[in-house]
């Protein structure tokens, strides 16, 4: 859509060239998709040879197009099993020419709105695809549908002036005044027959004017942002959102939202990864493996929805996340009102000059290689090496499968990358070896859902796949000169064990390196190896701690802890403990025996991962010994299914993890909505 | 069984003209499969056709088994296990045979080739029954040739069907008077305000769950309070389709006894939800209005029944004359038609599952089509996804589907979502006597049975 330099004045043309011309578009081997009404009521609807637009002008369709330019289900992979092969291609790309026809402003808006978040820096090459095939032939309302209009208030020409590649402006007469807007809009009206008389401009620019007058403007969107960001906390989420169904409806009704989950489905040894509408109003949505919900109940969830339309993707992609079409008001089963509850937070706000939460930047961005046109496909992995950390814990050694592939590879310290079993989907890991370490990659992981299960049942030999990497990384050149705090938890280990090896295998470029890790019981410590490596080395202070909590017959294990080896701290007051250099297994919660520890915040970084919990208590302890926020580093792991930005999953606030993340300060994630 | 597969035994038909159907059996692991043991090991001869799938009893033959084996390219499906009364676990197959009989009507209902699934009792020694059944089935299925209705869904795999015209709209544009417009309008709402306003301040409610007005759109809209002087926000419902008897499984929700605005709808889901032990009468203090929306007062769980039981007048199974209307005209149309029909609703679906969360029934914790281990659901909004959703929706719902509505007037994209409901509800009534949420007293249908349950189609 591209805008010509001098347009041909509108023409007029009458309701039945308008039928004609959808005949001539589906003539010249084009989709045409337009309002057709039906028994009760108008859709968008695909129109058969012949068929004509006969809801044009009724009102707005039920539903938005947006299954245009976003189907609800789209292939984003096709996987084939022969043996113990499996073999990855792409879907052919829809090659469809497709007009929307007669589509109203508020729809014809949304895939422009979400063309920079799928082409953010990752592209998604099937919306891409998708858009370009795609002409559309705005119809200008001439009346608010009902109250739930609201599209003056996001910046919405409700008149369609100047938006698509073809405006058609509604006269008093029953005629339209169709405008060309871009070249391929001239190509359309070329074939709508003979030009009609041409329209009077100032008539038609009092029309347009009349349209965007009769949708009253109902609150301020910079209002709205900045009162949406002064409110987070408040109490009228939950209150609100007590009769959200935490069903779909508004967001698979909306013509701009666009978070998608992706599922694959097999069927015999051939099968089909794709991508499938998803809602940030759903449980799930953001549900960790481990039972870990950001958002517990349906205030958060509504919360974010406003949250993210009015104020996060403004913020990152200056466009309003809403055309204003009103379906989340209308078609919502329980009678949310997105409306009424945005003119609650605007009201009195004071707009805010610039973003409301300033964006993380201590993880340095790495800068993004598209490899392949297709973002989603994996790579194909030869696992050659299998061992076992802890009961349920396994780590793969992996290999391309594909070596050409290994040539063009590289990643840096700290970013992740979505692992699949194939026929079972994929999940995110941190890579845990070092770069440093070439020609392989290695994940660890703790069997615990779909995929993670079938993992577990791969072997050496059989293939897996891997796309990545993917986040920004531990600024490791930054921190040169510095003392070194590792602090991990449980399975936390893995996503900081790559940052660990680059250091040791720099280590001359650090100061002391102190590594504080610690599980439920010794069994629980993954790498164990490696961990009597470290204990080994003189330049690395290790120390391990184990929980034994006390067993649900009220036992307390401590005196057996102890005499395997593992002496309790102080717990009531770690920090009067005198660690004993020479016992470096001690039983102590994570956050004690850092405490114990006593680490110097004196040119120090600490690093620090682990389940939220112990995070929260870690970071209350080295805020105790005088860590400034800005110096302590965590990993998160969001509930991912991209990993590059495009599916909403992992948005917290202004950022989206998988892209701005994982690496954050201390300092950044508490700016941050507690969220995580 | 794969994706082309089916396409390769279509053209091995036409090429070599013996079409070899797929078959699938599920079976009960103590008499048909030991049956079918008998018959390989007496040397009794069958066809190779069937993959013979082994369960511990006919009770556990769930009807996602049986649709997902269509839908991965089955031609036939049996169902067997031991004769009634022999069952190993006493009543399992009791209770399949009520299913089997529901699942047939829907499979109908659908438009389904009633051919292609069939039902058997086979003891353990009987295997000479077995291989005749089996040899019997073979060589129906291979007359039939390839299921291609279910193969044609199957082929839409991936990719949505593009929706057609619309055939059924649950969603009647209309505006809630102003409950201040009318004075006696007025009077009924403040009257059903001050009644639910006592209860809170007297303490014998914890919260109430009345209905109110969208700030916008002016439309009635769920809410529940915890407080007396929030109860002046509350109003009538009037004319809403959605069903408070939901907010029961609001997570936020726990506190009881919980005040409810009661109308015909939500009484008949309380019936229902009180036969299978998911509330007590205790749990609920009732305020009941009437579909004029006169206020009946705050009335205990009979008065309640017998109070609403006028505002059935003219439903059929709870359903209202409109519904029921659509129902006849669609089972009267031939099956090949009717299964057009669906598959056209089925397209529509965008699986947002507003259906499931505003229905009153729809209340596990976690629901079949959103658990991956194993994903019995394909995820996808396609024709195999949504087919196996609105199936197995319909058929967890038979005999418990009040007909309030809820689903209908909730789906955004006009799917005819309980006329399938009204369907089953037909035949729950016309084999076992059953209309959903009567009475409290009665059995959950699916959960109970009879040991005289009729049935004619099982061999």
């Amino acid at each position: 859509m591209t805008a010509t330099t001098a347009s041909r004045p509108a023409t007029i043309l009458s309701r039945a060239a308008l039928d004609t011309w959808c005949a001539a578009l589906i003539a010249d081997g084009r989709r045409v998709v337009a309002p057709v009404a039906g028994a009760t009521g108008v859709d968008y609807q695909e129109l058969a040879a012949g068929g004509i637009p006969s809801g044009l002008g009724e009102g707005l369709p039920h539903q938005s197009p947006k299954a245009t330019w976003f189907p609800r289900t789209e292939p984003i992979l096709r996987l084939e099993r022969k043996g113990q092969e499996w073999t990855v291609s792409d879907p052919d790309a829809d090659q469809t020419r497709t007009v929307l026809f007669g589509v109203r402003a508020c729809d014809a808006l949304a895939p422009e709105i979400l063309a920079p978040l799928f082409g953010w820096d990752w592209h998604d090459p099937f919306f891409e695809n998708r858009r370009a095939r795609l002409a559309l032939v705005v119809l200008g309302c001439t009346k608010a549908v009902d109250e739930a209009c609201f599209c003056t208030s996001v910046g919405t020409d409700p008149s369609g002036t100047g938006i698509g590649d073809v405006t058609l402006t509604p006269l008093a007469e029953g005629s339209f005044a169709a405008e060309a807007n871009s070249d391929e809009g001239e190509r359309l009206l070329a074939l709508a027959g003979a030009a009609g008389a041409p329209a009077d401009p100032a008539a038609l620019a009092r029309t347009r004017a009349d349209a965007r007058a009769a949708v009253p403007v109902r609150f301020d969107p910079e209002q709205a942002r900045a009162g949406l960001a002064a409110r987070f906390g408040d109490k009228l989420w939950e209150k609100v959102s007590r009769s959200c169904l935490a069903c779909g409806t508004c967001a698979f009704s909306c013509p701009v939202c666009h978070c998608f989950d992706i599922q694959e489905e097999m069927c015999g040894c051939q099968g089909v990864r794709q991508k499938n509408w998803d809602a940030c109003a759903f449980p799930h949505f953001t549900l960790h493996t481990s039972g870990h919900n950001p958002r517990p109940d349906q205030g958060t969830r509504w919360r974010q929805r406003l949250n993210h339309k009015f104020r996060y993707f403004p913020e990152k992609f200056d466009r309003t996340l809403c055309t204003g079409c009103g379906r989340c008001l209308r078609l919502c089963p329980a009678g949310m009102d997105m409306l009424a509850d945005l003119q609650v937070v605007a009201e009195g706000a004071q707009a805010a000059a610039g973003p409301t939460v300033p964006m993380p930047t201590a993880g340095p961005a790495v800068a993004v290689t598209q490899a392949q046109d297709n973002p989603y496909r994996p790579y194909r992995m030869r696992i050659v090496q299998v061992r076992d950390e802890t009961p349920d814990v396994r780590t793969l050694r992996l290999e391309f499968a594909d070596p050409e592939q290994a040539t063009g590879f590289s990643f840096q310290v700290g970013q992740f990358g979505l692992y699949s079993a194939f026929g079972e989907g994929e999940s995110t890991f941190c890579i845990a070896s070092s770069p440093s370490r070439s020609g392989y990659i290695e994940c660890t992981f703790r069997q615990a859902g779909r995929v993670t299960r079938a993992l577990r049942r791969l072997d050496v030999g059989d293939l897996m796949g891997f796309r990545g990497p993917y986040g920004n990384r531990f600024p490791v050149e930054r921190w040169k000169g510095k003392h070194l705090l590792f602090i991990a938890g449980g399975i936390a280990l893995p996503p900081m064990r790559c940052v660990i090896q680059w250091c040791l295998d720099h280590r001359a470029d650090y100061r002391d390196i102190t590594i504080v890790y610690g599980a439920r019981t010794p069994r629980d410590l993954v790498y164990q190896d490696e961990l009597a490596e470290w204990e080994r080395r003189d330049d690395v202070n290790l120390w391990l701690g184990i929980d034994w909590k006390p067993r649900a017959d009220g036992k307390d294990l401590s005196d057996q802890a102890a005499a395997e080896g593992w002496p309790a701290i102080n717990q009531a007051e770690p920090g009067a403990t005198v660690l004993d250099p020479a016992q470096r297994r001690r039983t102590a919660f994570v956050p004690q025996l850092v405490e114990a520890v006593k680490p110097s915040p004196a040119d120090t970084v600490a690093v620090l991962c682990g389940p939220p919990v112990m995070i929260n208590f870690t970071m209350q302890v080295l805020k105790k010994v005088g860590f400034a926020p800005d110096d302590v580093y965590t990993t998160l792991e969001n509930r991912m299914k991209c990993g590059i930005g495009k599916c909403g999953r992992c948005n917290v606030g202004p950022v989206y993890v998988c892209k701005e993340g994982p690496v954050f300060t201390a300092a950044e994630i508490a700016r941050l909505p507690p969220e995580l | 069984m794969t994706v082309a597969a089916p396409a390769a035994a279509d053209a091995a038909a036409s090429a070599n003209t013996v079409f070899e159907p797929r078959l699938v059996a599920f079976v009960c692991k103590w008499c048909t499969y030991a049956g079918a043991d008998l018959a390989g090991t007496s040397r009794m001869l069958y066809p190779p056709n069937v993959r013979v799938i082994k369960l511990p009893c006919t009770g556990r033959i769930d009807i996602a088994f049986i649709i997902r084996a269509f839908s991965q390219g089955a031609d036939g499906v049996i169902v067997s296990g031991c004769h009634p009364g022999d069952c190993h676990y006493s009543a399992g197959n009791f209770r399949a045979r009520r299913r089997w009989t529901l699942f047939r009507d829907l499979l109908d209902i659908l438009g389904f080739d009633l051919r292609r699934f069939q039902c058997a009792w086979i003891s353990a020694a009987e295997g000479t029954k077995w291989a005749a059944t089996i040899r019997d089935f073979t060589e129906e299925m291979r007359a039939l040739g390839p299921y291609t209705a279910m193969r044609q869904l199957a082929g839409e795999r991936g990719a949505p069907v593009a929706p057609r015209a619309a055939v059924w709209h649950g969603r009647p544009a209309r505006r809630e008077p102003e409950p201040s417009a009318d004075p006696a309008t007025r009077a009924r709402s403040e009257a059903l305000a001050g009644a639910i306003a006592a209860a809170l301040t007297d303490k014998s409610i914890a919260a109430a769950v009345g209905w109110t007005l969208s700030p916008t759109l002016r439309r009635p809209r769920p809410l529940w309070i915890t407080a007396p002087e929030e109860a002046d926000r509350l109003g009538l419902p009037g004319d809403s389709d959605g069903n408070l008897a939901r907010l029961l499984k609001h997570p936020q929700l726990t506190v009881r006894p919980l005040g409810m605005v009661v109308r015909h709808a939500e009484m008949q889901a309380l019936n229902v939800l009180r036969q299978e032990s998911q509330v007590a009468e205790q749990d609920v203090v009732l305020f009941a209005v009437a579909r004029d929306g006169r206020f009946l007062g705050r009335l205990d769980w009979d008065a309640a029944v017998a109070a609403l039981a006028a505002d059935a007048e003219g439903r059929v199974n709870g359903f209202s004359p409109e519904v029921e209307a659509e129902v006849s005209r669609v089972l009267a149309l031939p099956s090949a038609e009717r299964w057009d029909y669906w598959r056209t609703q089925f397209a529509r679906c965008i699986k947002c599952y507003a259906c499931r969360n505003s229905c009153p029934m729809c209340g596990c914790e976690v629901c079949l089509a959103d658990k991956n281990q194993p994903q019995w659901f394909p995820t996808a909004a396609d024709g195999p996804g949504n087919f196996a959703w609105h199936v197995i929706r319909a058929f967890h719902l038979a005999g418990r589907c009040v007909g309030c509505g809820a689903c209908q007037a909730a789906c955004p994209a006009g799917v005819a979502v309980n006329l399938l409901g009204a369907a089953l509800a037909r035949s729950a009534a016309g084999h076992f006597g059953h209309h959903a949420g009567a009475s409290h007293q009665d059995l959950p249908l699916q959960a109970a049975f009879r040991t005289d349950d009729r049935e004619s189609f099982i061999k």
